[in-house]
């Protein structure tokens, strides 16, 4: 006979007692067949690369459509802009799809609690400063597109691939990591959460620095809209996410690196180390870069594909350790509707019900 | 007594923005980068090209001043269309009801010969001009790929118009062959069709012959004027 949940007085994973629902609410694994999915969004396995539920972490699973849909459909609309020859109006709005999500996604889960001006400072504001002065810098750098043919493929490579990756690496985590000393936000995911708001919007507003010349061409510049097609994809979707998942990774890396209880630091293993980290978000980095130089721009969005998969699959595990982990802090605390299957759950790491973790919902604020 | 709220535990917190909420505000700033986009490129778009002589960039023929004309010249008053061929070389043989149509010949015998009608469909006009020339050479049938005769690029007096061309082959009533390179193509108001009937069926295109013909046809037809087009 297949015994039923209740029947378990013990999690299989943990050894932690279990009193209702179907997963531990210590680790999260589901009782009866001992697995567990992503920590943030159980129903999925870990290493599934879902922009919606990496990006987005904290939101409910039924509150993730809106985000999937407004994705979807800007990237339909930078398609069309680019099909219909509009290339700067395609450019703006590939400049603000990612960061506008996010920035919605913050505000919806209330990361910065009471905080909000030194949050948005130091991630919204400060990668759109970082940002405009990454673009300036990247068109001073650049060679004019008429001595292109005479320029070396080993400058391009090294100065505008490996070195401005580098500092475009350093210039949008810099905000986030001055976050990393407030006791108040100690979480795993509030640190990969500010690394990937201030990654998207500087990757947005470098995208208008360094094109703005564009704006002074008229509405419809001379320019092929296959290759224009791909561009805005890659400016407006590959790009930004790229530069999440990267960010976000190394973020999330050094709060479990610095945040975490000591037992904790060394779970990522190498890739937890902020160095390493930083080296592995600057390759990452670098080599979407170094794909736009050398190849051709549909060659350069497909490698930046599977460069993007990789960045969400870091960010994914990093936040999914980072949530495992934390929910062994605390004692088990009054019962709560939980936001994402509607059940009530002891107030501990993981809802009995549905496995989320629930440091992976929106933030608590003060009841009415 | 004020009494300050109680904190909801973690987990049991909705976010702050409703679904269709998120989609509305997202839709909205959305549409409203871009139309700032708008304003911006509308703003610092480039003056429009000026040419010399006033709005256009291209400037318009002079008004005062005759169109120079050296060779002899045709005009159809019905069509609007007009022409020029060396009369030295080309000797106008035929000149149909209203002046919508016109047979040179050369002194080689090649004959080319031009008609018109109103409206735009190319494609009608090119099809009867073929059936035209089938009831006269029995045997007349398109040259197949591989003879290198394909009409490339079909235009009349530099108008392409959905322009159709093709080379034929067939024999005369006594045998001999007959070439025969149709081309048709119209301005949106006006349609006509140009044929150029040698014989040389056999006879390469790039042959000095065959390749002179063509040449002088060319010559003719690049000089037709659309009326206002």
């Amino acid at each position: 006979m297949t015994p039923t949940s209740l029947e378990f007085d013990s999690c299989p994973e943990c050894g932690s007692a279990i009193s209702v629902g179907t997963h531990c609410i210590r680790c999260g694994t589901e009782t009866q067949s001992a697995s567990r999915g992503f920590a943030a969004s159980p129903t999925e396995p870990t290493y599934l690369p879902s922009v919606a539920s990496t990006l987005f972490p904290q939101l409910p699973r039924s509150s993730l459509w809106p985000f999937r849909f407004a994705l979807v459909g800007g990237a339909a609309v930078l398609a069309g802009l680019g099909a219909a020859g509009l290339f700067p109006l395609g450019l703006m709005a590939a400049a603000v799809l990612v960061p506008l999500l996010v920035v919605l996604y913050v505000y919806a889960v209330d990361v910065y609690e009471d905080e909000p001006l030194r949050v948005l400072a130091l991630t919204v504001a400060w990668g759109i400063l970082a940002g405009v002065g990454f673009g300036i810098l990247e068109r001073a750098v650049a060679p004019d597109a008429t001595a292109l043919p005479f320029t070396s493929t080993t400058w391009l490579v090294t100065v505008e691939g490996v070195l401005l990756a580098a500092v475009a690496v350093v210039l949008a985590a810099a905000g986030p990591f001055a976050l990393l000393p407030y006791e108040r936000f100690n979480d795993v995911l509030d640190g990969a959460t500010f690394g990937v708001t201030s990654a998207a919007a500087f990757a947005g507003s470098s995208v208008i620095a360094s094109s703005s010349g564009l704006f002074a061409e008229g509405f419809r510049p001379v320019a092929d809209a296959d290759v224009w097609i791909f561009r805005l994809l890659q400016q407006g979707i590959a790009t930004p996410l790229l530069f999440a998942g990267a960010i976000g990774g190394l973020a999330g890396s050094a709060w479990l690196r610095y945040r975490a209880p000591a037992r904790d630091r060394h779970r990522l293993g190498a890739l937890g180390h902020p160095l390493v980290a930083f080296v592995v978000a600057g390759l990452l980095v670098a080599a979407a870069r170094v794909a736009v130089i050398e190849l051709t721009p549909w060659q350069a969005l497909l490698v930046s594909i599977v460069l993007v998969t990789a960045a969400l699959l870091w960010l994914r595990l990093v936040i999914h350790v980072g949530l495992v982990e934390e929910s062994f802090e605390g004692n088990e605390g009054p019962s709560v509707v939980c936001a994402n299957c509607g059940n009530d759950t002891p107030s501990y790491g993981f809802c009995a019900h549905c496995g989320v973790a629930l440091k992976a919902l929106p933030k608590a604020r003060a009841a009415a | 007594v004020t009494v300050a709220a109680a904190p909801v535990p973690r987990g049991g917190s909705a976010t702050r923005l409703r679904d269709p909420l998120v989609l509305g505000i997202f839709a909205g700033a959305f549409l409203a980068v871009i139309l700032v986009g708008v304003a911006v490129v509308a703003f610092r778009a480039p003056p429009a090209l000026q040419g010399p002589c006033g709005g256009s960039p291209i400037c318009p023929p002079p008004s005062s001043s005759p169109r120079l004309v050296n060779n002899a010249q045709w005009s159809s008053s019905d069509l609007s269309v007009s022409l020029e061929y060396p009369d030295g070389a080309w000797t106008k043989e035929a000149q149909g009801t209203g002046a919508r149509s016109l047979r040179l010949r050369n002194g080689g015998g090649a004959e080319l010969d031009l008609s018109g009608t109103t409206g735009s469909n190319v494609g009608s006009v090119f099809a009867r001009r073929v059936d035209e020339l089938k009831s006269t050479y029995k045997d007349l049938a398109e040259h197949p790929a591989s003879d290198g005769r394909q009409v490339l690029g079909p235009s009349i007096g530099y108008v392409h118009g959905g322009g159709v061309g093709k080379a034929f082959c067939g024999t005369d009533g006594s045998g001999n062959p007959v070439d025969a390179v149709v081309m048709a193509a119209t301005n949106g108001r006006t349609t006509l069709v140009a044929t150029l009937l040698t014989g040389n069926c056999d006879v390469s295109p790039i042959d000095d012959d065959a390749n002179g013909d063509f040449q002088a046809a060319d010559g003719v037809l690049k000089t037709v004027l659309w009326g206002d087009t």
